[in-house]
């Protein structure tokens, strides 16, 4: 198939809540998942059960995006910038930068996994145990005796 | 004094190496090896860690643990971390320094066990040290084995950053002022001023075993002379890690054998 700089094959997709999205087929392309069901034939909308209209949203302007970088409308480096300033900035408990990494992984976009997976790296790096725990969420489950002990099987880290 | 500057240097390496050899029998306060971590404390064990690792049984297999996790995940309730949990690979992990793991791992027990794992460990063990032992399987995982090696690199470190910073006035052997001399000799130190060296060391390798661990490296004395080899060999005792030998010897940089046979 020919792909020119007018081509203006769209597609449907259909986020988890109801919502309907149009994007272009060569930009939905950078999920291996929606390759798969387009390269199947399979009739829109495509349904994404586990990604939500909001994380959708984000995901699709930041698959126009890529795709303007690859036909030269805007430069690596703009591209970069936005992706670590619009998509992946908040350091907000249970921020852009989960939401985007766990839809990232069910629609298997190998590019965005690595940006989200760098940009929580890059939040947590200075935090506190306790503020891991706020930004992921996640509940102190050890006891008392259990908690010191890991703390003290993980000092030699924090020297 | 007309010697060659070649020749002071390797004066020189031979005073480190009767030096360090002397430095090794130091024991008791005032000793600067580095405080223990809790880690390293214990004689038997090379670090805490390894009971616990073995204890939680830190799953070389991902897929097991990823299935005993997602069990914990749906009883214990969602948030996105816990979906993420299941999900966490390797190359997910991959991205977190050993500081971010170590974090990680301490925040709750499904945590614990996705940022203890093993493959995990393995790789930024790689990213941070070398391939070069990737056929080797550390008794007690990779985490240990890489707080241990961490530990080693970290005192050698040390041991060359005192040199560099205080020079030789800090170690008062009064009884060794033959080598004292030698060594101020080689580095044309004044008495009195306690001109630190300018080492720079370069290619650091450790092999860390549970009571002896060696390290590997190229030290670079000044701009105008070839790089040592030096290797460092250490053991472990009463909880810490001593130098017990030192080695250095000079790479060949002209071919030229006269020279170097001088201290054999």
């Amino acid at each position: 198939m020919e792909t020119s700089t007018c081509s203006k094959k769209i597609v449907q997709l259909r986020s988890s809540d109801g919502q309907l999205f149009e994007v272009d087929e060569e930009a939905a392309m950078s999920s291996e998942i929606l390759k798969n069901m387009i390269e199947m034939g399979m009739p829109s909308p495509l349904p994404l059960y586990e990604v939500d209209a909001t994380t959708l949203a984000m995901i699709v302007e930041s698959w126009n995006r890529r795709l303007q970088e690859k036909r030269g409308e805007i430069t690596e480096a703009e591209l970069e910038r936005w992706e670590e300033e619009e998509l992946l900035k908040s350091k907000e408990p249970d921020g852009d930068a989960i939401c985007v990494l766990l839809a990232a992984n069910y629609l298997e976009d190998e590019h965005l996994i690595d940006r989200a997976g760098e940009a929580i790296a890059h939040h947590i790096k200075d935090m506190t145990v306790e503020e891991v725990r706020d930004y992921f969420e996640i509940e102190n489950d050890f006891e008392r005796e259990e908690e010191e002990k890991v703390f003290q099987q993980n000092a030699w880290a924090f020297h | 004094m007309d010697a060659s500057p070649f020749l002071l240097i390797a004066a020189g390496a031979t005073a480190i190496c009767c030096f360090c050899a002397l430095w090794a029998l130091r024991l008791g306060p005032g000793s600067f090896f580095r405080k223990p971590s809790p880690l390293i404390k214990s004689p038997t064990k090379l670090c805490g860690c390894s009971c616990s690792c073995a204890d939680e049984e830190v799953a070389a297999d991902g897929e097991e643990m990823a299935a005993e996790v997602e069990r914990q995940g749906a009883a214990a309730g969602s948030s996105m971390m816990e979906q993420l949990v299941p999900e966490i690979t390797t190359h997910a992990l991959s991205y977190l320094d050993y500081t971010s793991l170590c974090r990680l791992s301490m925040t709750n027990s499904a945590m614990r066990r996705a940022a203890n794992d093993d493959g995990a460990w393995k790789a930024l063990y790689h990213k941070d040290f070398t391939v070069e032992q990737d056929s080797i399987n550390p008794s007690n995982g990779w985490k240990a084995y890489y707080a241990s090696t961490k530990a080693i690199i970290s005192l050698n470190a040390e041991f060359y950053n005192i040199i560099r910073e205080r020079g030789i006035l800090l170690f008062p052997f009064h009884r060794y002022n033959a080598v004292m001399d030698s060594w101020f000799l080689a580095f044309n130190w004044g008495q009195g001023g306690g001109q630190g060296l300018a080492f720079h060391i370069r290619d650091v390798r450790a092999r860390v075993l549970s009571e002896m661990a060696w390290v590997t490296m190229k030290a670079y004395v000044d701009v105008d002379s070839g790089p040592f080899h030096v290797t460092n060999v250490y053991e472990f005792h009463n909880g810490r890690w001593y130098m017990v030998h030192h080695h250095s010897s000079v790479i060949l940089m002209n071919g030229d054998p006269g020279m170097l046979n001088f201290f054999g």
